[in-house]
């Protein structure tokens, strides 16, 4: 079973996030900002995945990421997940290694099939 | 963390007025009937009102945003019943409710941002917050606060957008039609690298 860490600070998003990749049979673990983040990816070396909001309290989801060693985000795969869709913000992302980026509100169906895609 | 403008570049006007304040309460509504739309929520657009006159029973919402030419916050309020309606969380208890509430908030902030980019008008999101009570008072000026209601059957919403601007600031009305996802490179909704 494939484990996906989904970062956000509104607990409807991450219910919404674990019930559809839960229910497609992927672990989740869940994490309230960026700072519960770092600590979620730190503690669990075996996920595939991490789904992540923009803006959070305390560390945002591209501070996270820009916080994170190189060598831990080489091994994982990012995804984010918010209400932001400013290119600047999106070229950061991917200048930070996440392979993707998905707007707010989302189809359960198109976070499923771009979490498939790139965790496997 | 986002740093937030606690007071205003004297080149920066109270709020808009004149045209900008028919294309700003525009462009707001627009945001707002989209994300509706979105969501499924049979929400229509009922007119401005006057935010001095108001009390707010419902949880209200309160995003404050940051920019080069404008700043300032949106409040969103609903009664529990549409926020409960809307809500795509099968937990319907008042702690969800109030943060699926805040949401909505980040969500309509978020559509009107888009909106304001294909303008030139970039702005930064804050962290959204609630407050609920049974008689809530908020002191908004009314120089520059628009208020939108909208109708979801017996319910009222209400959006109500707090914004100061450059005055160099002109803001053009919306296409009140769905956007082509051709039409700007700040409308989509997912990306894979």
């Amino acid at each position: 079973m494939k484990k996906i860490i989904i970062v956000d600070d509104s607990r409807t998003a991450r219910m919404q996030g674990k019930n559809t990749l839960g229910g497609a049979g992927f672990e989740i673990v869940e994490a309230v900002d960026g700072k519960d983040g770092i600590a979620k990816i730190e503690a669990n070396t075996d996920a595939s995945l991490v789904l992540c909001d923009v803006n959070m309290p305390n560390l945002g989801g591209l501070d996270m990421l820009d916080s994170l060693k190189e060598e831990t985000r080489s091994k994982l795969t990012f995804l984010m997940l918010t209400t932001e869709a400013e290119p600047r913000l999106v070229a950061k992302a991917k200048e930070l290694g996440a392979k993707g980026w998905i707007v707010k509100p989302f189809k359960p169906e198109l976070l499923l099939a771009a979490v498939k895609k790139l965790a496997g | 963390m986002i740093p937030f403008r606690r007071s205003r570049p004297n080149r920066w006007s109270n709020g808009p007025t004149g045209q900008n304040r028919v294309a700003l309460t525009q462009v707001a509504r627009v945001a707002a009937e989209r994300l509706f739309a979105s969501l499924d929520m049979p929400a229509t657009y009922n007119g401005t009102f006057a935010i001095q006159e108001s009390r707010w029973a419902d949880p209200l919402s309160i995003l404050p945003f940051t920019g080069q030419k404008m700043a300032g916050s949106l409040l969103f309020t609903a009664p529990l019943e549409v926020i409960s309606a809307s809500s795509p969380s099968p937990e319907h208890d008042l702690e969800n409710l109030i943060d699926w509430s805040r949401e909505l908030a980040n969500l309509l902030v978020g559509n009107l941002k888009t909106s304001l980019l294909r303008q030139g008008v970039g702005i930064e999101l804050g962290i959204p917050t609630s407050v609920i009570g049974g008689d809530v008072r908020v002191a908004l000026p009314g120089e520059s606060a628009v208020g939108l209601s909208f109708q979801d059957g017996p319910h009222s919403l209400r959006v109500v957008l707090d914004a100061y601007m450059d005055k160099e600031v002109v803001i053009r009305e919306e296409d009140d039609e769905p956007l082509a996802a051709e039409e700007s490179d700040a409308s989509f909704d997912m990306m894979l690298f």
